[in-house]
């Protein structure tokens, strides 16, 4: 394995009754990379996440985050760990404000519970302080500042977009895996999503990006993996990918041709 | 920032108030006698408040957890003659090691199933009460439990009891204010809002499920002792199953996504039978009624009603140029 190589998957698999989901895919990321997933629809791209944020369990394989196996880990395990998603469908907390969404994603790096809270220990006290400030600095960074009091489901859909970004990062992740985060929004929101990617990826973090806007992939990704029916059929730096024949076959011919042309 | 770690109280000073004044101005112990039950249910209440509107979770076995209470400190004070309160830890105790283990067999069901589930713990708990007899007395009921005394004085009439349950009321909505207003209370609110997202942001669901059904068990608990010793005779026909369902509908009633709503479903379920008694034979199609109107309208409850007029009235306010008042 390469140097700083922050998680290793290795011939992981996954099936769906007969359905080979994911077929013996591996792959390292490196520490600070940007590292797309591409694939038709139903490659098997947000199976993969899941196995990684341990939604799903993997049938054979490894996965390895900096020299810890958690393929075995319950995602509440694996977020402890520094590793943290979106949703491709928006999976936000519609029943809270915005800012309480973002301080949800601070649940992770606090510890008080159930009797230092109802008693209102210093320790509790000084916790709760600590997520309100990270989280408005996390609205901030996504520009939600303003919405913070208002209900979540009360954001336009490419808002709710940037609060699912702004409660991942309110973690700290050293991981971020985001499902196709420019799903449903037009060129001019793509570009602030674009421009977020690179902050979080300029604060040391590490992304997976699930996509399907070409222009985006192309643009942020340092590389890039293909799956097609689960398997992965090709790897590489974008211009690579974009010269690969058996992708070009598999998914992506036209689109290339728009981008270029 | 600053308004904010001011407001989550406001709600108690209010109740302290109107508590701290009724008995200045209701004397009848027919009255205070309801109060007293007003603040018992609305214990129980806020504990299924807690877990249905917060942790997402349903019960039907409230009773039986309040039964509980109720019987072990009865017990531990009849037969045993132990001072009541010793029996309170020892019960409170007891019921949450039942609801632990209740709650790990059970809260992995969702829904209906979970809801079919606590229907029969709750079940077989009242079963238990009636058939016990060496312990409970059976059908005929526990008698000449003894009434509670703090500091020598004993809490012997309606008005001193009120005043017992009423700061116990206050206090638990201190801690239960404090607790919704945490990371722990957002932990609930993100289960129920979306429990694979939860997951993936560090909540337990099932570790926090079994965490507040125990604490509702506990407020159950809690409210039973205080009926055991305030009506000092124990019959299981007040732990039967049609008092889980009014447990529940005071908790939808009054508004499960605030604990207010707890008070106030406590409240109007408690006088409405009251004020009904005199329509007689109509009184069970009115009481319907009226829960069918409150559910209509105000499909977050009594809570969420209050809150939707209180932001018509500030709007109102607003074009008319007065001042805005509240938040």
């Amino acid at each position: 394995m390469g140097h700083n190589t922050l998680l290793a998957v290795e011939n992981i698999q996954k099936n769906f009754g007969g359905l080979n989901a994911i077929n013996k895919v591996s792959f390292t990321l490196e520490e600070g990379r940007i590292k797309s997933i591409i694939g038709p629809n139903g490659a098997g791209k947000t199976t993969l996440l899941n196995l990684i944020m341990g939604v799903y369990s993997t049938e054979a394989g490894k996965i390895v985050f900096q020299d810890h196996p958690i393929e075995r880990l319950k995602p509440h395990q694996i977020a402890s760990l520094g590793i943290v998603r979106t949703f491709q469908t928006i999976a936000l907390f519609e029943n809270m404000t915005v800012l309480e969404n973002v301080m949800v994603g601070r649940h992770v790096r606090t510890r008080s519970g159930f009797f230092s809270n109802s008693f209102l220990f210093p320790r509790a006290k000084l916790e709760e302080a600590e997520i309100a400030r990270t989280a408005w600095e996390k609205l901030e960074l996504v520009g939600l500042r303003e919405r913070g009091r208002e209900s979540a489901s009360a954001l336009t859909f490419a808002e709710q977009r940037l609060l699912e970004i702004a409660r991942a990062m309110a973690s700290d992740p050293k991981l971020v895996l985001l499902d196709e985060p420019a799903a449903g929004l037009n060129k001019t929101e793509v570009k602030i999503i674009s421009q977020l990617v690179r902050t979080i990826r300029g604060g040391g973090v590490t992304v997976i990006l699930v996509e399907h806007q070409m222009d985006l992939v192309m643009d942020i990704s340092d590389e890039i993996v293909v799956l097609n029916y689960g398997t992965k059929i090709a790897e590489g730096k974008p211009k690579e990918i974009q010269n690969n024949q058996e992708v070009i076959t598999a998914y992506l011919g036209e689109k290339i041709e728009v981008a270029e042309g | 920032m600053n308004r904010r770690d001011l407001h989550p109280y406001r709600g108690i000073f209010i109740l302290l108030a109107i508590t701290a004044i009724s008995p200045l101005f209701i004397r009848s112990h027919y009255h205070i006698n309801l109060m007293v039950f007003i603040g018992m249910y609305t214990l129980l209440t806020l504990g299924l408040t807690l877990l249905l509107g917060y942790a997402g979770q349903v019960s039907l076995g409230q009773a039986g957890f309040y039964g509980i209470g109720a019987y072990v400190s009865g017990i531990l004070t009849v037969k045993c003659g132990i001072n009541p309160w010793l029996a309170l830890p020892v019960s409170i105790l007891i019921t949450s090691v039942l609801a632990f283990f209740i709650g790990f067999s059970t809260l992995h069901l969702k829904g209906l199933y979970l809801a079919m589930a606590t229907l029969g713990v709750g079940i077989i708990f009242h079963i238990l009460f009636v058939e016990l007899k060496n312990l409970t007395g059976g059908a005929i009921g526990l008698m000449d439990i003894p009434s509670l005394s703090i500091g020598g004085i004993k809490l012997d009439t309606d008005l001193k009891f009120y005043i017992l349950v009423w700061i116990i009321v206050l206090f638990i909505f201190f801690l239960v204010t404090n607790l919704v207003n945490s990371r722990v209370g957002r932990g609930m609110r993100a289960i129920q809002g979306h429990e694979l997202a939860s997951n993936c942001f560090g909540v337990d669901p099932f570790k926090y499920k079994i965490k507040v059904f125990v604490l509702s068990a506990a407020l159950a608990s809690l409210s039973g002792f205080l009926y055991a010793h305030y009506i000092n005779f124990l019959s299981p026909s007040v732990f039967d199953f049609s008092f889980s369902i009014l447990f529940l509908t005071m908790t939808i009633v009054g508004g499960r996504e605030s604990i207010w709503g707890a008070l106030y479903g406590a409240t109007l379920l408690t006088l409405l039978p009251e004020f009904l008694r005199r329509y007689e034979d109509l009184n069970v199609m009115i009481w319907g009624l009226v829960l069918v109107v409150v559910l209509i309208f105000f499909n977050r409850g009594m809570a969420g009603g209050l809150d939707f007029l209180s932001k018509w009235v500030q709007e109102r306010f607003k074009k008319k140029g007065g001042v805005r008042i509240g938040t």
